[in-house]
């Protein structure tokens, strides 16, 4: 199981999963897998080396269409993550505000990129109305010395992290056309090991449920996963990321509409962000849905 | 002895087989290199390789041309390149003076080795969190990034140069009269140019490095962020297009460096020989050779110097940057 990320709380179904037995109790046993810093999201999965993969749906897709078949399987956040973040005192009140301000963000690439271009889109805006700053992961700095405007990032982190450093932000979101962290493995996994992967996403759902009624009891479990935890302030501070995180979960754990997927391809092709002549209905199942 | 080595160091390979050595060294690293890439190019060709892992040669050169005939791939470099070169050049403006301090001085020397060497302990990439908190993104914490990365080679380079000039070369100086700035200047500097050069070769090259992993960490709009959105996007061509041209930056830096230092170089052989009449007197020359007018037949004082069975092999032999030298701190 491959976690497109560093050890964090975020990832807590699947630390809760593991350990609390819920993937044995399926009759599975999953390695987890978190990514290096600079590794490609997608490459351990094509290789063999991983079986399933959590990352956003729209990189799936994206994945999809430059022929790694990654099929999503389940949908863990329902609502997009990615939000605009400004300082408390910006004259940015709403997403047109954005014309003529720099906005920062890791880079062309990723879920904070989809989501700007589809934010600028809802704005009527044009790409180069925005001054966009390519910062890689220095927002929080970036925002603080006054380098751009605003900055995208993560509602369940980015946002936190400023409020912890003791700075006063607002966070504008969107309706983009865009679907965000997922489960998702090989065409061929699924047609060959649909079982493994329904049991799986079983065993995630219950997780979920898990955390969504008692978080700090998801935090002491997720304690061996996660190095930060034993810092001091860390455990309030994960346990608060946690908390925004379950809200992106939506009703119904790992739900999937894959009626989305076809709009969100014809705006992924409309910005070169994904390669034309695929049938994005290909690149989600709902059949594996507990 | 000193004509002896040179002739030994101008014909590389003479004797060990029936290649010709010049012939020899041009054409069967092109031939194995010819012979990867068409084997390369048939694992692409007949589909043994998926693309996503490895595209086929001629697939990247296609790509390659296409994006730099694009409005992003050479702007890029331009980017990186600026970066880089930025970088290198304030290593450079610090760490020569610095190893020259470290080569004249054991306090110097004592203060300065450990903490030059500790730096070298931590990977640059792990500098870069903290030269964002203290500087903010921008150009300007990747050009440090690349400064650090670069500074211990081009320090330890010009130490190693300034350190192996031969004693008696300097006392000769002294002897004629020159002063410390003249010493610094007309001898010390130019005899110890080739290490100096072998040490801007390896920091400006491993410079492009740095730029790369400063844009990894630190964004910006160079080639670092391009393969990071291509690896994102699994354009594994992109990626390849993206890695050619770094290298061909590379190069080009340690080529156009490389030529630099043969030129000095061959000036300071010429120095070592004594100049043809009517040519510029070389500047390891310079002070040495003003009283000695004329007397080329011999060699200038300096050579005579050297080789007056005290240490002119060594001499001779130190001031080529190609011998091998053993790359410690002389100790005093």
């Amino acid at each position: 199981m491959g976690l497109t990320y560093i050890p964090n709380i975020q990832f807590a179904p699947f630390y809760v999963a593991a350990e609390l037995g819920y993937f044995s109790d399926e009759g599975l046993a999953v390695t987890l897998r978190h990514h290096g810093a600079s590794e490609s999201l997608f490459g351990a999965l094509a290789s063999g080396e991983e079986d399933v993969v959590n990352a956003g749906a729209d990189e799936m897709l994206q994945a999809y269409a430059a022929d790694v078949p990654v099929v999503t399987t389940g949908v863990m956040y329902q609502e997009y993550p990615v939000v605009l973040i400004v300082p408390e005192d910006s004259p940015i009140e709403s997403l047109a505000d954005m014309e003529g301000q720099s906005i920062g963000l890791p880079g062309p690439y990723g879920e904070n990129w989809f989501w700007l271009l589809a934010a600028i889109d809802e704005a009527g805006l044009a790409e180069e109305d925005v001054a966009i700053e390519f910062i890689g992961y220095t927002q929080q700095a970036a925002l603080m010395g006054g380098t751009v405007d605003g900055v995208v990032g993560f509602a369940n982190n980015d946002v936190l992290n400023f409020g912890r450093s003791g700075v006063e932000v607002r966070s504008l979101t969107a309706d983009v056309p865009l679907v965000g962290i997922s489960v998702g493995a090989l065409e061929e996994t699924v047609e060959t090991r649909g079982e493994d992967l329904a049991a799986l996403n079983r065993a995630l759902a219950r997780a979920m449920e898990f955390i969504l009624a008692d978080p700090a009891a998801a935090v002491d479990a997720s304690f061996d996963y996660i190095p930060e935890l034993t810092g001091a302030g860390a455990y309030e501070a994960t346990l608060e990321t946690l908390e925004a995180t379950m809200a992106l979960y939506g009703d119904t754990p790992l739900a999937v509409e894959a009626e989305l997927w076809p709009t969100m391809y014809e705006f992924m092709v409309s910005r070169g962000l994904a390669e034309p002549g695929t049938d994005p209905s290909r690149a989600v199942t709902t059949a594996l849905v507990p | 002895m000193r004509a002896h080595l040179r002739a030994h160091r101008r014909t590389p390979g003479a004797g060990r087989g029936t290649v010709h050595p010049t012939t020899g060294r041009g054409v069967l690293p092109l031939g194995v290199g010819l012979l990867a890439l068409l084997a390369w190019e048939l694992t692409g060709r007949l589909a043994l390789v998926n693309p996503v892992f490895l595209p086929a040669p001629s697939a990247i050169l296609a790509r390659l041309v296409a994006d730099v005939r694009g409005a992003t791939l050479l702007p890029a470099a331009l980017t990186t390149l600026g970066e880089a070169l930025t970088g290198a050049a304030v290593a450079a403006a610090v760490a020569v003076p610095l190893g020259y301090l470290v080569a004249k001085s054991v306090v110097a020397r004592r203060i300065i080795e450990p903490y030059a060497a500790a730096s070298q302990a931590i990977p640059a990439i792990a500098l870069a969190p903290l030269l964002l908190l203290w500087i903010g993104p921008g150009f300007v914490p990747i050009v440090v990034l690349c400064a650090i990365m670069v500074f211990f080679p081009i320090m330890l380079n010009t130490a190693l140069g300034i350190s192996q000039i031969p004693r008696d070369i300097v006392n000769a100086a002294r002897l004629d009269g020159a002063g410390s700035r003249v010493l610094l200047w007309h001898v010390e500097l130019p005899l110890a140019m080739p290490h100096i050069l072998t040490g801007l070769r390896n920091g400006f090259t491993l410079s492009v490095t740095g730029a790369v992993v400063g844009e990894f960490t630190m964004g910006g709009h160079g080639l670092g962020m391009l393969l990071t959105a291509h690896s994102h996007s699994v354009d594994t061509t992109g990626m390849f297009a993206t890695l050619v041209l770094l290298s061909t930056m590379a190069i080009l830096l340690y080529v156009l460096i490389g030529a630099l230092e043969r030129q000095v170089e061959s000036r300071n052989d010429m120095g070592t020989q004594g100049p043809a009449r009517g040519t510029p007197r070389p500047l390891v020359g310079g002070v040495l050779g003003r009283r000695r007018d004329g007397d080329d037949d011999h060699g200038t004082g300096a050579e005579r110097d050297a080789g007056d069975g005290t240490g002119g092999a060594d001499g001779g032999v130190d001031l080529h940057p190609e011998h091998p030298v053993r790359p410690v701190l002389r100790r005093g």
